[in-house]
């Protein structure tokens, strides 16, 4: 049975946004499965290079990059309309991370001729490209950049590291944050197989690959921009507060089908004699689940709509509070199948379990929007 | 969500009227939590009403002017920030509707200029002893004689009542068919000969609730709203009206204020409670939460203006509404600490000439017990955890 919830119901979507969440629905059903999901996983790139350009044949990959840019000129709301039916179908390939954070931190960034090839690259698929935001020293704290870029002659000399970062194993090439001269910051181009890069690639629990990145004297980055450490910041957290947005939606998604998987798997399971959704306590459970899935549907389409820091925090906040509530009920509910490897909840589980903290846990954006709402500590 | 230019005029000429009209005595009761006299609420509401502010949500053929759910929802928020009390919504968001879409033409010319006037207040006549979730067994019997109903009964948790000129009543007509077909929806006179009414003071130390005493009561027979045995079908359609009210944004708001205002104004070994991590997570869930729920009923909002029939989902709202004003009311007790526990009884209502007590702390204890109602009242929340089991879910 499907969810009630569903988007093809929702009077709300504009007609664009519903081909749009149509058509990712239509190449969901046609076929992407657990053995599709697998070529991606098992790729050691942890992402068929396939599959990446069937994303980039429907626009999916262009679609948040301006029209001036080559995009499709797509709005946060449409991105998060595709995200969630992403979402939904458990896809395994990095559409948030690769597909939608580089063009949307290019796109903001002047032009030139490698940020201008960049943009190209990403819409054709002829490259995948990886931001890297976070250090290992500073968990989601994009401020807390120690990677220094040390001009030398008419280039520069980087040393530092990168954390974990989502869907970036494998990538043609990376951006990073460092530090320039006093007070200022700039954002580079480094090319994968560059000199003193180390790609370290990770599989994840949730059949997803990250990486994280040592710069020991890379000398070959190409500079995209610079400017004083808060210009550079805010439009690196205006730009990961769209993408997190964007991350919700497909969480969202993702809640909803293990959500739907639970209910019907309850509906035709009987204990005692009758199906255990007539139980009242289970009915009860379920309802909290709905109801905070139906809520998360509301913020994320509202913070889409208005991605100031507030929305973006306490969406990101409340995703991730309630992929751990809708994860662990999953269980729970279902009881020891809940548990194997080999049942389809298992992998709603893993990814709901990662996707809570992937971009910042609770704990982290409720402390943004503590800040925001009380002032800083004094 | 309500950032259009027009929306914004709108909210500014109520932003205005309210700084301008307020009385100070009652903006300084309802600040301080306190209970307001049925006379302040009269002149209150007589002020709005001359203003064309007191039954806005009403059609114009009936002294209102048509507001849309999205006009109510700015409106109520700032009644909220400006410390204006809340309207009594059984009257003008309940009984008020229920005539316009219910009531004879007789009906409607007798009761509707009055409670659009401001000087009528109304009471909800529904629960009973025996008959609390499970309304439907109700026992309050009304039997024709003559034209008129003759009512016995009891009616408890009644609110306001006595404040009350008449009772909305749920009787028992008929004893036949399922217990839902033998129910009438009656206007009840409460100066009739036969009431009684029996006030029950709260643990907040507020008289809220009553129980209403029905002996032989007579009721002329054109007071029932709708048909004989049909009051079930018109009470329901009751709770329509105000159902995307019950998310409680405006509220849960001002609520927000106060707890941040109690933050900011207490320390504990020198740090302001508003700096301290234990309140600083506290108070960004709870707000996360209300944002979650202003966001939500934004969907549902624009559902509805889209033309759309809204269902029994809209129960999630007054669920969650409901308990994250019990949330607030907690968090502004922790945040106020042992301030919140001495009791002044008399400091609980406005006009009982108590001593001046602290506008946060002399009712905060009162407000979160009196808060607990929220998730019993109007359905608990285990009823609407059933009702969008059955009928959302299909379990």
């Amino acid at each position: 049975m499907k969810i009630l919830t569903d988007t093809n119901i929702d009077p709300n979507l504009a007609d664009n946004q519903q081909m749009l969440a149509d058509s990712a629905i239509k190449y969901l059903e046609r076929g992407y499965d657990d053995a599709v999901r697998a070529t991606s996983t098992a790729h050691v790139h942890g992402c068929d290079p396939a599959r990446w350009s069937e994303f980039a044949e429907f626009g999916w990959l262009a679609l948040a990059i301006p029209e001036h840019d080559g995009g499709l000129g797509g709005s946060l709301v449409e991105v998060c309309v595709l995200a969630e039916q992403l979402g939904r179908g458990l896809v395994v390939e990095p559409f948030i991370a690769a597909g939608l954070l580089p063009g949307l931190l290019l796109a903001a960034l002047p032009a030139s001729k490698v940020r201008d090839a960049c943009l190209t690259s990403i819409t054709n698929a002829t490259q995948r490209l990886a931001f890297a935001p976070w250090e290992p020293q500073a968990r989601h704290n994009t401020a807390a950049i120690i990677t220094n870029a040390e001009s030398v002659g008419d280039g520069w000399l980087i040393h530092g590291a990168k954390g974990l970062v989502p869907g970036a194993a494998g990538s043609d090439a990376f951006v990073i944050c460092a530090r320039m001269e006093a007070g200022t910051m700039g954002l580079f181009f480094i090319a994968a197989g560059s000199d003193g890069l180390t790609v370290e690639a990770r599989a994840l629990y949730d059949g997803r690959h990250a990486a994280s990145l040592t710069l020991a004297g890379v000398t070959s980055a190409q500079l995209l921009g610079k400017g004083t450490d808060a210009e550079v910041l805010q439009l690196i957290n205006d730009v990961m507060d769209r993408v997190v947005i964007a991350h919700c939606a497909e969480v969202t998604g993702t809640m909803a089908q293990a959500l739907d998987i639970t209910r019907d798997y309850l509906a035709t399971r009987k204990q005692f004699g009758k199906a255990i959704t007539s139980n009242q306590v289970i009915q009860h459970r379920l309802v909290d689940l709905y109801v905070e899935v139906e809520e998360a549907r509301s913020l994320v389409r509202a913070a889409a709509v208005s991605p100031t820091p507030r929305m973006a925090a306490a969406a990101a906040a409340y995703i991730a509070h309630a992929a751990r509530h809708v994860w662990e009920e999953s269980i729970q509910l279902h009881g020891a199948i809940g548990m194997t490897e080999e049942y389809t909840i298992g992998r709603y589980v893993r990814r709901l379990a990662l996707a809570a903290s992937l971009f910042g846990d609770t704990h982290h954006h409720l402390k943004r929007l503590a800040d925001l709402s009380l002032g800083d500590i004094k | 969500m309500f950032n259009t230019p027009e929306l914004e005029a709108f909210r500014e000429r109520i932003r205005t009227f309210l700084r301008a009209e307020l009385p100070k005595d009652v903006r300084d009761a309802t600040r301080c939590g306190q209970m307001i006299s049925r006379d302040r609420y009269i002149a209150w509401h007589e002020k709005l009403a001359a203003a064309g502010l007191l039954v806005p949500h009403w059609p114009a053929e009936w002294g209102g002017q048509d507001w849309t759910v999205t006009q109510q929802m700015i409106y109520d928020e700032e009644v909220a920030f400006a410390d204006a009390p809340e309207l009594n919504s059984v009257t003008f968001d309940m009984l008020g509707p229920v005539l316009i879409r219910y009531g004879s033409p007789a009906q409607r010319k007798r009761f509707l200029p009055d409670i659009a006037s401001g000087r009528q207040w109304w009471c909800q006549g529904y629960s009973e002893p025996n008959a609390g979730s499970d309304l439907a067994a109700l026992a309050t019997r009304a039997e024709l004689k003559d034209g008129h109903y003759i009512v016995n009964g009891s009616k408890i948790w009644t609110s306001y009542a006595q404040y009350a000129d008449w009772m909305f009543c749920l009787v028992r007509s008929s004893r036949e068919g399922r217990p839902q077909e033998g129910i009438s929806f009656l206007l009840i006179d409460m100066k009739s000969p036969g009431i009684t009414v029996r006030p029950i003071v709260g643990i907040h130390g507020w008289v809220v609730f009553n129980e209403v005493f029905l002996d032989n009561v007579t009721v002329p027979a054109d007071q029932i709203i709708g048909e004989e045995n049909q009051g079930w079908t018109v009470a329901k359609s009751l709770l329509e009206f105000e159902r995307l009210k019950l998310a409680r944004i405006g509220e849960n708001k001002r609520r927000m204020a106060r707890a941040r205002e109690a933050a900011m104004t207490r320390t504990d070994s020198g740090v302001r409670i508003a700096d301290q991590p234990w309140f600083r997570a506290r108070f960004a869930e709870l707000e996360m939460r209300l944002i979650a729920l202003e966001a939500n009923a934004a969907r549902f909002i624009a559902r509805q203006q889209a033309g759309e029939k809204i269902g029994a989902d809209v129960s999630q709202l007054k669920m969650r509404g409901s308990r994250l004003i019990q949330l607030w009311e907690e968090l502004t007790v922790d945040a106020l600490g042992t301030e919140s526990m001495p009791l002044d009884a008399n400091w609980l209502y406005a006009d009982a000439g108590a001593a001046r007590q602290d506008e946060l702390a002399g009712t905060a204890s009162s407000r979160r017990f009196l808060a607990r109602g929220y998730t019993i009242a109007g359905g608990s929340s285990e009823i609407q955890h059933n009702i969008l089991a059955k009928q959302v879910l299909g379990l």
